[in-house]
């Protein structure tokens, strides 16, 4: 009876087919001018296809590059020139091709291709191809001359000690400065095309030596499988990395810089590097590393514990501060000092509005101002913080709209979020969560969702590993990288992976 | 079977831990035997003793196959008895769910929360328990780790901030009143201690050494146990029986300067406890009905869970007498004679026949 | 899916559990809430007569907030029992009390005479009120004590029952919580004591403040009498809960020499001599020599410091005796819990005794051996 109404409503919500077009597969003809109308129409009317003809020896060939994509002075010193200076060119078009392959075209990044695909690829790609009349096959070689970003600061992952070179958008310079890091041959590279349109390069880096075959495999196969059109930044494949099942908390990392990478390459991880993305993945991914950072590691130990700490704490603060507050103010009024319990009581008589609301409004309006500093241009951000520190600091107040505890709950927990930014998206929303929760059902309410919030975060094993190792399962040995800090005297004689993991043998997903 | 649903012997007596000391957080004096304080201290004396001997008929059927369980074992006498027995020990592990629920609805209603309403709150604490029971025994086992280090801190908080209250005439001689009440009572703790039960299905799955963990498991918590009561007794003296919940008025007296009625943060790490207990008992029971009635349906089996947990809990909530007459000391005894000790004992026959001939099978 | 269900029952509870309290939580809101800081209950006609001291929340706060003044005010209200006493003051304060941070409840002399189990149970029963508020007794009605303004300061509660904590320092007033004040009501033997209050007005002076004026002595939870501030001392060295004090000793050849108690251990030890229990309290007490007339800022030889030694261990011994006899035998309440001791030591005796325990009392016998040692003298201190 009602099949039609949800045949009805699958219809409406049916993906539409947008499948993308195939070019069919063609082989390089032998006649140069097929060859160049087959470009020519591909390419149609876009500006970007630049071709070069030029006879040899009483024979025609043609240079086929993106225009803007290859260093022309380049182009010309190792290629063009050369060929118009050459003597002794043979006549057949064979021999043609092998007597500039081998002894004209200078370079040393070549290849030899079949297929228009490969072609129209690697030109995409910046390599500059050689079609000659009469020669099924054709010679690329690299003269990459486009602009690319120099490797700087990595702006999102700032460190007092770390490198300063970040990664940049190009692959192929994200894997150098990952390779002179790990003189090792043991780095492996692997690379997979992935965006049906795109044709994005991603490249798969690990230790062989090190990591496990069964998570590599894992990867491999996920990232296969994935079913994308365009790939324009890691965060579009993150979610095929990451495990299944909902979770405030992600199983994959993601970083800006090399030496990150590395170090956590050499634990048994794999760093997934995208082209056109400064951002490099790393699955699997603890918990407990979104307190780990660089500078931990050049700084003295004692030092290095301090901040640790310091690190959880403040998460900790960011996320239920606000929500502990309301929770304390309107059911557990005991828990407060009494001195203090009256100046939050009279603070809080000349508010209008139930402190449950005048919390959530004020955080509210702190992520809008927070978004609206990110994205204003730099000229115009200086009035964000003008008016931010009007608004909601003094102005506030003063007008009796917000309470002046309030107010210092709200500046503690947003400096507290920065502490941790590979966590601040989780805390941001559960903070508006614990914020309700305490509000309606005070601190019982806060611990029944804490508890189920870390029983989903217990629950979740990316990759096998499981996510809230090693707190845990417990493993005593792994305690000297996770609260405390040994210096690397002792740091150093251990080498940690993470599939050696105290709990990653019970690879179960579900266990019923 | 083997080696998919495992969990570490650490993290399941941790749970099984989390569930005992709710059980003794939230004590009823009104319901217990009635005995002097220093007696009390005895009783948890002896009630290792009693857990390491009430354990024995289920170690002894654990050693006979240690990868079957007691509905293999029943399995080896007829396969209706296993269903008829998975059935009950369902039964059984709601009855604790229940027994949780309530005393704790018990609890809230008369010192929390008098002037409101509780059942809302009671139902939702059903629905979030029971249905993390579906997250499985691995994080259920994760989190209650990290529940008994909150736990922990908490009580121990307490119990050194309180050292100084200590008063030693609040005791009273030993055995005052003869022998004959401290022996109900310990019978009491036990009956109290449904997790041996618990075992009967989990024993399979246990990484790790099963007595040893057993043993640190009956030891940590007579530790517990003690040492909650010693406090309870020496600062409070008299004024501990006449608490419907001593322990929770223990909790508001601990204080250190500017650190005071911390008892609400007691009493939510309380509710993780029973956040965990209910999750555990209830993953317990639909183990077994699995076992019964086949393997799908999980959630079905989960939501009729929370159902009659929930019908069951609003009619029962909401006074002490209806509370008290589930509760009996006499009926709790008789359960826990059946369920940890009578039903594996019986068993433990037929089960070593079965081995043997198995044994005898394979050698020759 | 599971994921999916647990979380829209999380969101379930965020939203649903309004009926655990209302929305907004019906009137529990700090700003809505009597902060209470003092309660005096005083027996009238028909009931009790209840007065508060609470946070008056009209006063200054907000930027210069800070307790500059006194920022407290009374209520008061009437009511048939305590709890109803307290459910009106809503009539005329119209926000909902707060126990919580409730330093002291004073009772009037009258109800302590009546029996204090009665009025004690609401504030037992009640969920909201803490178990370690003090306790004290008025002389005369407790309202005075709780009006009264303490030399103008702002929580005029919290000053009295900061007197009430130096205790500790002069060993002449305690500070009891209300749990050990039920604990020793519920034991079958014990007797219940009390600080006691005394409003001071000079209005010559402008002053108008509470003195802590010594202990009131219960026996079956009625105030049958009280001690002085010499005798709390004794009382205080007796239950060996001195921390510090001061010691005035008289004799030869100092004259007048004054003692900082430093620290002090009771040891009491039953025995049973003629079928009733026999007490022998021994006490330790270490003290400095504070001031001292006619040593001439120097030296104490050893010979006076033994005379002072002597001098103070007799002293004592007389007025913890005296103390002892007169909580006994004339006031027959067992502060000292020597029930308690008996019931320990020796089981058999204190079963045949316990059922009247009271009139025990008087009959027993007992020993105090005071040994004072003087530790340093204070000056040219290679003493």
């Amino acid at each position: 009876m009602f099949r039609w109404l949800k045949e009805a409503v699958q219809k409406e919500f049916a993906p539409v087919n947008r499948a993308t077009t195939q070019l069919p597969e063609a082989e390089i003809s032998a006649s140069l001018q097929e060859n160049l109308v087959y470009l020519r129409g591909v390419f149609g009317a876009s500006f970007d296809l630049m071709i070069r003809e030029l006879p040899i020896n009483g024979n025609r060939m043609a240079f086929v590059m993106c225009e803007g994509m290859c260093d022309n002075l380049l182009l010309s010193h190792i290629a063009v020139t050369p060929v118009l200076r050459a003597k002794d060119i043979p006549r057949e078009p064979d021999r043609q091709f092998i007597y500039l392959r081998e002894h004209v075209l200078s370079g040393t990044d070549h290849k030899e291709i079949f297929t228009m695909q490969e072609l129209l690829n690697l030109i995409m790609s910046g390599f500059v191809a050689i079609l000659i009349d009469g020669v099924t096959r054709c010679e690329v070689f690299g003269a990459q001359g486009f602009e690319r970003r120099s490797v700087n600061d990595p702006e999102t992952e700032v460190q007092e000690r770390g490198a300063r070179d970040g990664f940049v958008e190009t692959l192929k310079v994200n894997a150098t400065l990952i390779r002179r890091r790990l003189k090792t041959p043991f780095a492996r590279f692997e690379m997979l095309n992935m965006g049906d349109t795109s044709q994005t390069m991603v490249s798969l880096c690990y230790l062989a030596d090190r990591v496990d075959p069964d998570i590599l495999e894992e990867v491999r196969r996920r990232l296969q499988g994935a079913k994308l059109d365009m790939v324009l930044e890691s965060g579009y494949i993150q979610p095929f990395l990451d495990h299944k099942g909902l979770s405030f908390f992600s199983g994959v990392g993601v970083t800006e810089r090399p030496d990150t990478l590395c170090a956590k390459i050499s634990e048994g991880r794999i760093g997934v590097l995208v082209d056109g993305t400064p951002f490099a993945l790393i699955v699997p991914h603890l918990f407990v590393e979104n307190f780990q950072s660089m500078d931990d590691y050049s700084n003295r130990p004692f030092y290095a514990l301090f901040l640790r700490a310091l690190k959880f704490l403040s998460f900790g603060i960011s996320m239920l501060l606000p929500g502990i507050y309301v929770a304390v103010a309107i059911f557990h009024q005991e828990l407060l000092p009494a001195s203090m319990l009256f100046d939050v009581a009279v603070a809080e008589s000349r508010t209008p509005f139930p402190i449950m609301l005048e919390a959530l409004v004020i955080h509210l309006i702190y992520e809008i101002m927070r978004e609206a500093g990110l994205r204003m241009p730099k000229t115009v951000g200086h009035a964000v913080s003008i008016v931010g520190a009007l608004v909601i600091g003094d102005a506030a107040v003063t007008a009796g709209l917000i309470a002046a505890p309030m107010l210092i709950v709200l500046a503690v927990t947003a400096i507290s979020s920065f502490v941790v930014p590979a966590l601040y998206e989780p805390a941001a929303v559960l903070r508006f969560v614990f914020i309700v929760v305490g509000g309606l059902s005070g601190l019982y309410g806060i611990m029944l969702i804490l508890g189920l919030l870390i029983l989903n975060a217990c629950s979740i094993n990316p990759y096998g590993v499981p996510y809230s190792a090693p707190v845990t399962p417990f493993e005593k040995g792994a305690l000297r990288d996770l609260v405390l800090r040994m210096g690397w005297k002792q740091l150093g004689k251990y080498k940690m992976q993470v599939q050696q993991l105290n709990g990653s043998d019970q690879r179960a997903a579900e266990d019923f | 079977m083997a080696n998919k649903h495992q969990i570490s012997s650490t993290q399941l007596y941790s749970i099984l831990f989390v569930s005992r000391l709710l059980v003794t957080l939230t004590y009823i004096p009104a319901l217990g035997e009635v005995t002097l304080s220093s007696d009390l201290l005895m009783q948890v004396a002896l009630y290792p003793l009693g857990m390491l001997v009430s354990a024995l008929p289920l170690y002894e059927l654990y050693k006979v196959r240690p990868g079957w369980d007691l509905f293999d074992c029943a399995f080896c006498v007829s396969p209706l008895l296993s269903r008829v027995l998975a059935v009950l020990y369902a039964l059984f592990f709601l009855f604790t769910s229940l027994l949780s629920v309530t005393r704790f609805d018990l609890f809230a209603t008369s010192r929390l929360f008098p002037d409101s309403d509780f059942t809302i709150f009671l139902l939702l604490i059903i629905l979030i328990s029971c249905s993390a029971a579906a997250f499985g025994l691995e994080a259920l086992g994760r989190l209650a780790w990290l529940t008994v280090l909150l736990v922990s801190i908490t009580l121990g908080f307490a119990v050194v901030v309180l050292i100084p209250d200590f008063d030693v005439l609040n005791f009273t001689p030993l055995f005052y009143d003869g022998m004959a009440p401290v022996l109900r009572g310990s019978a009491g703790f036990l009956a109290g201690t449904a997790e041996t039960a618990a075992l009967v299905v989990i024993a399979p799955r246990i990484k790790g050494h099963l007595a040893k963990g057993f043993v640190k498991w009956t030891l940590w918590l007579t530790l517990a146990m003690g040492l909650l009561f010693l406090c309870g007794i020496a600062v409070l003296g008299a004024f501990f029986d006449t608490q419907m919940f001593p322990f929770y008025s223990l909790a508001v007296l601990g204080e250190f300067s500017v650190l005071q009625r911390l008892d609400a943060i007691h009493t939510g790490v309380w509710i993780l406890c029973l956040f965990v207990k209910l999750a555990f008992f209830t993953y317990l029971a639909v183990t077994c009905l699995r076992r019964a009635f086949g393997k799908r349906l999980k959630k079905t089996y989960i939501a009729g869970c929370i159902v009659v947990l929930g019908t069951l809990g609003v009619v029962i909530s909401g006074g002490y007498d209806r509370f008290a007459a589930i509760a009996q000391p006499e009926l709790m005894m008789a359960l826990f004679t059946v369920v940890t000790v009578a039903i594996p004992l019986c068993l433990l026959p037929a089960a070593r026949k079965r081995a043997k001939k198995e044994k005898g099978e394979t050698s020759t | 899916m599971k994921k999916w269900m647990t979380l829209l029952a999380g969101v379930l509870l965020m939203l649903t559990l309004t009926g655990c309290q209302g929305y907004g939580a019906d009137g529990r809101e700090i700003r809505e809430r009597l902060i209470i800081q003092g309660i005096g209950v005083d027996r009238e006609e028909g009931g009790y007569l209840l007065t508060l001291q609470a946070f008056n929340m009209a006063v200054s706060g907000g930027q210069d907030s800070g307790l500059s003044g006194n920022v407290t005010k009374v209520y008061e209200s009437r009511g048939e029992t305590v709890a109803d006493a307290m459910r009106n003051v809503t009539l005329t304060a119209g926000r909902r009390p707060l126990y919580s941070h409730n330093w002291l409840i004073v009772f009037g002399e009258e109800v302590a005479r009546a029996g204090l189990g009665e009025t004690l149970d609401f504030f037992v029963r009640d969920y909201a009120t803490r178990s370690t508020v003090d306790l004290a007794v008025a002389r005369g009605k407790a309202a005075d004590i709780i009006r009264s303004h303490v030399d103008k300061s702002s929580i005029p509660a919290r000053e009295i029952q900061m007197a009430l904590e130096m205790g500790r320092v002069n060993a002449k007033t305690l500070q009891l919580p209300l749990y050990r004040a039920v604990a020793l009501l519920e034991d079958p033997t014990s007797d219940v004591y009390l600080p006691l209050l005394k409003p001071v007005v000079d209005k010559g002076q402008g002053m108008d403040t509470v003195l802590a004026d010594g202990l009131a002595i219960f026996r079956n939870g009625s105030y049958v009498g009280d001690l002085d501030a010499m005798q709390t001392r004794s009382f205080l060295f007796l239950t060996d809960q001195v921390e510090s004090g001061d010691l005035v000793v008289q004799g030869e050849p100092f004259g007048k020499a004054s003692l900082e108690i430093i620290q002090s251990d009771t040891s009491i030890e039953t025995s049973i001599q003629n079928g009733l229990p026999d007490y022998h309290i021994t006490v330790d007490c270490v003290c400095d020599v504070h001031e001292i007339e006619g040593a001439d800022f120097g030296r104490i030889e050893s010979s006076v410091r033994e005379a002072i030694e002597a001098a103070a261990s007799d002293m004592l011994e007389k007025q913890l005796l005296q103390t002892a006899r007169l909580c006994l035998s004339s006031y027959r309440s067992d502060v000292l819990r020597l029930g308690n001791r008996l019931w320990l030591a020796e089981p058999e005796t204190f079963r045949r005794l316990s059922d009247a325990w009271r009139d025990v009392l008087p009959q027993i016998t007992f020993h105090v051996e005071v040994q004072t040692s003087i530790r340093r003298s204070g000056q040219k201190s290679a003493d």
